[in-house]
């Protein structure tokens, strides 16, 4: 079944046929070739592909992109401003060294945006409970609850 | 995923005819547990029909004694409503201990209970408090709705509106949770109803249940050490490579003396 979707993403208005079937992950990166979000376990376990749905953190591969039609859709591509200037928790990760491999960075990235925002200076225990739902594989949990850190600081200021 | 007709109904009437003409029809909540389902092709509807732009399914409202959930508000909103934390904080914890936030985010009350789910942590509360179920056809008590795994009272065409739940004088939730997944290995709530005991158990067997031993012993005294020594039989328990049944049914025992300590 051919549908069509409108919808914003990164302030842009977007409209895209789609399948019923197809998911938000899949519209990102396979027809919009927004690759900066990831697709890892593909069982909603990881992370990788969490995005900002109307404000709030979900995961883009649990998502049917049907059911975002006329959403705001907020990816990793849309956080630094204009040029180079990286988002406070970009900048964050970048200066404390929070990951490795980099295949969980997106995803840990809007997940820590949407946890300081809920929660503007948040313990150490209440970062890593909050990153339940990210996975990374090289184990680098240490250095990026320190850029969360970091970056509430930065961004409250 | 096999593909579907998708649907987007703005009223109930207008999901309740969708639902009739379909061959194989299946409501869309929030779809935590509906699309991997579908992604593992372990499910095949004919027709999906989203419950998210449906009026009247969600809010929260306090009224004389009761706190009424929409059946579409996500388990972040409950966990962090103002009005659940200061009627029933034990709700807004359980909330908050389902999945991870980004589930949290997306994943609804209705959804959690038409599904059924045996490890869910809903059906605790709902079977705990004594809430009831409203639906477009009815009102449904907690002793009724839980039928048997996955499934419940619901007939075809039923749609959840709303869950509402008395105020407990204290209740408490403790699970042993999956460590990746989060759902219950086995999670418990114990809720004193002021006249009334009722404690209920998920992840353990195939379908929350109550355990009356435990409730004729907190009735007399609502502390740990009233359950402390009451046991429950691993019949027809769950098991897998978490943990067996006879495991389970000890965790029975130890959430339930957790979930007294931790009420309020």
């Amino acid at each position: 079944m051919r549908l069509t979707v409108s919808l914003t993403i990164n302030g842009e208005e977007v409209t895209q046929e789609v399948e019923g079937r197809t998911l938000l992950v899949e519209l990102l990166r396979d027809h919009l070739r927004l690759t900066g979000t990831h697709v890892g376990c593909d069982t909603s376990q990881c992370g990788a592909c969490v995005i900002h749905l109307d404000g709030r953190a979900v995961k883009a591969c649990a998502l049917l992109a049907v059911q975002v039609d006329g959403c705001d859709v907020l990816t990793i591509e849309g956080l630094a401003k204009e040029g180079d200037e990286l988002h406070p928790m970009q900048q964050a990760f970048h200066e404390n060294h929070a990951l490795q491999c980099g295949f969980c960075t997106p995803g840990m990235v809007m997940s820590a945006i949407d946890l300081v925002n809920n929660n503007p200076s948040p313990s150490e225990s209440e970062i890593r409970s909050g990153l339940e739902g990210n996975l990374c594989r090289c184990t680098g949990y240490h250095n990026i609850v320190k850029a969360i850190v970091a970056a509430a600081k930065t961004m409250q200021s | 995923m096999y593909d579907f007709q998708f649907h987007r109904p703005t009223s109930i009437d207008e999901a309740v005819a969708l639902l009739g003409s379909a061959e194989d029809g299946q409501l869309l909540a929030g779809g935590q547990t509906l699309i991997p389902t579908l992604k593992q092709r372990l499910a095949q509807p004919s027709d999906l029909i989203d419950l998210g732009h449906v009026e009247g399914m969600r809010g929260i409202s306090s009224l004389g004694g009761t706190i009424e959930i929409g059946a579409m508000m996500r388990h972040g909103e409950v966990a962090a409503s103002a009005d659940v934390q200061r009627a029933i904080p034990s709700l807004a914890r359980l909330a908050d201990m389902i999945g991870d936030p980004q589930v949290r985010n997306q994943g609804t009350i209705g959804g959690s209970l038409a599904t059924n789910d045996p490890t869910a942590d809903y059906p605790t509360a709902v079977l705990a408090l004594n809430a009831t179920v409203h639906t477009n056809q009815r009102e449904i008590t907690a002793n009724d709705f839980f039928v048997d795994l996955f499934e419940t009272a619901l007939n075809d065409g039923e749609i959840i509106t709303r869950v509402s739940f008395p105020l407990p004088e204290r209740a408490g939730y403790a699970k042993f949770p999956n460590p990746a997944s989060r759902y219950a290995i086995v999670g418990v709530m114990a809720a004193d109803l002021g006249g009334g005991v009722r404690v209920a158990v998920t992840g353990a067997g195939p379908c929350v249940f109550r355990v009356r031993d435990m409730e004729a012993a907190l009735l007399k005294s609502f502390t740990p050490e009233a359950v402390a020594d009451i046991s429950v039989a691993s019949d027809n328990f769950n098991a897998d490579i978490h943990a067996s049944a006879e495991y389970r049914a000890h965790l029975v025992t130890v959430m339930a003396k957790r979930a007294v300590a931790a009420a309020d």
